[in-house]
């Protein structure tokens, strides 16, 4: 694809900013309309989670790492961001099909909305358990917090690429999401969010280091629980998987999305 | 004006439709299992053109292609071969509603629906109330659209639509859940905007009253291919002279007195 192009579709995408919006607003209404508590579950569903694993590891599960709680809580949030997004985008194109087979539109909206999404909700839980962070669970009050913004920016386009790659998938193969249900629980014991990297035993860590995960987990953890900027290393390799990956993502996509209407 | 070239559009129908991984890895080994493919003539060399401001009628039994035809214009589905060319602004209205959400009340769907059409929410504010009041749907509009009847699902999607002002405006059959009240006041409607605007319309129908009355020109489609194109009147009578013959055909011996 040349640069002009990019470009226009871009733009173009820029232009259904408004479509976008309403789009995420209908998520979160629809999820919402006719439970008993609404809009609140989006409060208290992090909370009960937080509330959870407190129970869990202070009285129950008791680890002796100091802190643990909050080494856990900061990749776990991270993690279920991703999981929700990437299990969501899998099935929005075929999900959103009347759309597709009826209206002119850069259809990459849809898995952005999912993102979006699960980013707002992400953000809310974060927001709730970041005072928790810093009052009880090591968390650091420094300046160096606010590379947590530039780690979860970062990790939304990464999501996003995902995201892209695998609501491609979820058009031409219906099984994308029971695949999905398979894969992201070994993701997840292949991430660092129950124990520390250098827990593993040497002859696994270039698995460990395979998955993009695992850096932008530790990344964000130096900025919270260390009070460090992460390392100029940690920020090169965020850069890089995650240039890497909206290049692949949006390049798959587009090479694909003009079949989606047939197709889904 | 639309130009549309030698436009065919095959699917591939699959028996055994591979969409899951397990049936395309198992496939290798077990070759009975293999999808069978057979290709489909949606449409083939469809050739026509539509001159600047008028009114161009498609018919033809279900299953003609009439549909696809219209997706293939829209640049939903890409053409197999041949081309399309539309020049100027386009906008397509196939189907009940904009892909609106049964749970959302209609008037959160008027947002939705003009959004995915590219307005800015000023301007759909601007004109939410001329669409309302178009539509007739009343204090119905903070209701969700699941309880709408069809016919209000229509009106509400084509006084939506009705706020685009394209250059070409596709239609697919969706006039025909209206009411008749609601019918005429659509067809007053693109009777005035044709002439003041000098838009086109390609408008996919089962009533031939209209075609015949309203379309200047119309293409007669059977079988993904042009049967017909020419003056509607002249079309539609190629249309009535068809299903006559076809009805003759299959009517047994036995059923005649």
């Amino acid at each position: 694809m040349t640069d002009t192009s990019t470009a226009a579709r871009v733009r173009w995408l820029y232009s259904y900013r408004t479509l976008l919006k309403y789009l995420v607003l209908k998520e979160i209404k629809v999820k919402s309309r006719g439970t008993y508590l609404g809009i609140g579950w989006t409060l208290l569903n992090p909370l009960f989670t937080i509330v959870v694993y407190f129970v869990v590891f202070r009285h129950i599960f008791r680890i002796g790492m100091p802190d643990f709680l909050g080494f856990f809580l900061v990749g776990f949030l991270l993690w279920n961001f991703f999981a929700r997004s990437v299990t969501a985008a899998s099935t929005c194109i075929v999900e959103n099909d009347s759309l597709v087979k009826r209206a002119v539109f850069p259809m990459e909206i849809l898995p952005i909305t999912k993102v979006v999404y699960h980013l707002v909700n992400y953000l809310i839980a974060f927001a709730i358990a970041l005072p928790l962070l810093v009052a009880f669970w090591g968390g650091k009050l420094t300046w160096h917090l606010l590379w947590v913004a530039v780690i979860i920016a970062a990790f939304t386009v990464f999501t996003l690429a995902i995201g892209l790659l695998i609501s491609t998938s979820g058009v031409f193969l219906r099984d994308t999401r029971d695949i999905l249900d398979v894969m992201l629980p070994t993701l997840f014991w292949v991430t660092p969010i129950f124990y520390q990297p250098d827990m593993v035993p040497r002859a696994l860590q270039p698995v460990l280091w395979a998955n993009p995960l695992t850096t932008f987990v530790g990344a964000a953890r130096t900025a919270v629980l260390a009070g460090r900027a992460p390392s100029a290393g940690d920020l090169g390799l965020v850069l890089v998987w995650t240039t890497v990956a909206a290049a692949f993502g949006f390049l798959v996509f587009l090479r694909h999305q003009p079949r989606f209407a047939e197709e889904s | 004006m639309v130009e549309c070239t030698e436009v065919s559009k095959t699917f591939v129908l699959r028996t055994n439709r591979h969409s899951l991984l397990k049936e395309r890895v198992l496939s290798v080994v077990r070759p009975e299992l293999r999808e069978e493919r057979e290709e489909f003539w949606a449409l083939r060399d469809v050739s026509f053109t539509v001159e600047r401001g008028e009114m161009f009628g498609l018919i033809g039994p279900n299953g003609a292609g009439k549909s696809t035809l219209l997706r293939v214009l829209a640049g939903i589905y890409q053409p197999t071969s041949g081309q399309v060319r539309i020049s100027g602004r386009m906008a397509a209205l196939l189907g009940l509603g904009l892909g609106f959400h049964p749970e959302l009340s209609g008037r959160e769907n008027i947002y939705l629906g003009m959004a995915l059409l590219g307005f800015s929410t000023r301007e759909i504010r601007q004109r939410e109330d001329r669409i309302i009041e178009f539509a007739e749907i009343g204090h119905f509009i903070e209701h969700p659209v699941k309880n709408y009847s069809s016919g209000m699902q229509v009106r509400l999607g084509f006084a939506v639509s009705l706020e685009v002002t394209p250059d070409v405006f596709l239609i697919d059959e969706v006039l025909a859940a209206g009411d008749e009240h609601f019918r005429r006041k659509c067809y007053k409607r693109l009777k005035q905007e044709r002439k003041r605007a000098g838009r086109t319309y390609v408008i996919a129908s089962h009533n031939l009253q209209f075609v015949e009355k309203r379309c200047a020109r119309a293409a007669f489609l059977a079988n993904g291919r042009i049967v017909a194109v020419g003056p509607g009147r002249e079309v539609v009578e190629r249309y009535r002279e068809h299903v006559a013959a076809e009805d003759a055909q299959s009517i047994p011996s036995h059923a005649l007195p």
